[in-house]
């Protein structure tokens, strides 16, 4: 039984989709599937794996190298990841990740650290998470970023398998680097969660993002789409 | 043979543990689906004016049960009832402070002697002793005495951390105890 409050949250879902189709300029739309594995258990010490794809599938552009008009695709990245996390209190945790991205010609590795404090307050659970990222590939980029989300449970008090859930999320991020001006950016993401079973989660959404919006103001859009599992 | 019964063996190991485990998925149900017998104890009070009154149908490893969930008085009731409809107990939603001074002292020794560390998250009044009808009245006393205090606790021991629920009688001692299974969070985080 979807309550008042689940049908305002989907409105606004759907209210924020409806915003990302107008026309925009300095625009570029990608897809971004990926699959996740979160290895935890009763030790302060958890795991996670993940491997993802982005693909550029609309861009405003004009001349962009590599983008096939016709098919309206270009292939962007793989990515693989890893972070290992030391839970340090009863919500929070650090963690400390390596990425590597296999792009054509420039690849990037990239190391991440980490504090996340999560719980679950009444029937929402939120999510606060700094990280810090140097990034390493023909320049090098030292970024910082904030992030909070939260997610709603569509159907009773909580998440059980077979159920719907809206994530909610914004990000903060900060850019800087020796060849570069430092830039801030902004994200927001809404996703529809579904638990299959009890350790899987399926999610779509879109994720908002308006970078350099201090100096020269550009939108990227992507569709979000992932499997995770918890072990 | 000895294959068989250590095949056995391990599966009533597991069973064990999954038994003393506390991993409840309630799924909402409509009234005409709650065991008749339940909705008689229920509708006995009905001049109470239960706010926010919805029904669920409760599963906890192999047990399953029937359960209401109200507001009375400013405080969130959980009334738990057997598949035939037989009352189980009732249990009110109260703030740690809101535990007499004794018995709440001698939960925290208890809490304090056994873990490094400690965060109750949730206390719960238990009414469960006597007839169906006399401990739901009880219940819904404003200076009702419950039969136990069902606390949910984080803890902290040797590095690990585990999510407990422990039952403790209405003097404070302890009873008994089960993990919960706690919350994931590693996929909003990642």
């Amino acid at each position: 039984m979807i309550t008042s409050f689940s049908k305002f949250a989907l409105s606004v879902f759907f209210l924020f989709i409806s915003y990302t189709g107008y026309s925009q300029t300095n625009f570029t739309g990608y897809i971004n599937p990926e699959i996740s594995i979160n290895i935890s258990n009763e030790s302060p010490w958890s795991h996670s794996f993940g491997i993802a794809q982005r693909d550029v599938v609309y861009t405003d552009y004009e001349n962009v190298n590599d983008f096939d008009k016709e098919l309206d695709f270009q292939y962007k990245f793989l990515e693989l990841n890893h972070y290992t996390s030391r839970q340090i209190g009863f919500h929070s945790k650090v963690s400390a990740g390596i990425r590597y991205r296999f792009e054509d010609g420039k690849n990037e590795t990239r190391i991440i650290e980490q504090y996340a404090y999560s719980k679950k307050i009444g029937r929402i659970k939120i999510a606060h998470r700094l990280r810090l990222a140097q990034r390493y590939r023909e320049i090098t980029t030292f970024r910082t970023r904030y992030r909070f989300s939260a997610e709603f449970p569509l159907q009773g008090d909580k998440v059980n398998p077979k159920e719907f859930s809206l994530v909610a999320s914004t990000e903060a991020v900060w850019e800087m680097g020796k060849k570069e001006r430092p830039n801030l950016g902004q994200r927001f993401a809404a996703q529809i969660n579904y638990r299959l079973f009890e350790n899987t989660r399926l999610n779509l959404g879109l994720e908002y993002r308006h970078r350099d919006y201090t100096h020269s103001p550009y939108v990227e859009v992507f569709l979000l789409s992932g499997l995770k599992i918890s072990l | 043979m000895k294959k068989l019964c250590f095949f056995l063996f391990i599966i009533f190991s597991l069973s064990t543990i999954a038994q003393s485990k506390k991993e409840e998925v309630e799924q909402r149900i409509t009234r005409d689906k709650m065991p008749l017998e339940a909705l008689q104890i229920l509708d006995f009070f009905n001049d109470r004016k239960f706010k926010k009154e919805h029904y669920f149908f409760e599963k906890d490893g192999n047990r399953g049960s029937y359960e209401a969930k109200f507001i009375y008085n400013k405080s969130v009731y959980s009334v738990e009832f057997s598949p035939k409809g037989k009352l189980e107990d009732v249990e009110v939603v109260i703030k740690k402070q809101q535990i007499p001074q004794k018995p709440l002292n001698k939960i925290e020794s208890f809490l304090k002697d056994n873990f490094d560390a400690f965060k109750i998250v949730k206390v719960q009044k238990q009414f469960k002793n006597g007839v169906a009808k006399e401990v739901f009245e009880k219940s819904l006393l404003l200076t009702n005495h419950p039969d136990n205090f069902e606390i949910i606790v984080q803890t902290r021991l040797k590095g690990s951390y585990y999510k407990y629920e422990i039952l403790f009688d209405a003097s404070g001692d302890y009873k008994e105890k089960r993990k919960v299974v706690k919350n994931q969070f590693d996929y909003l985080i990642f």
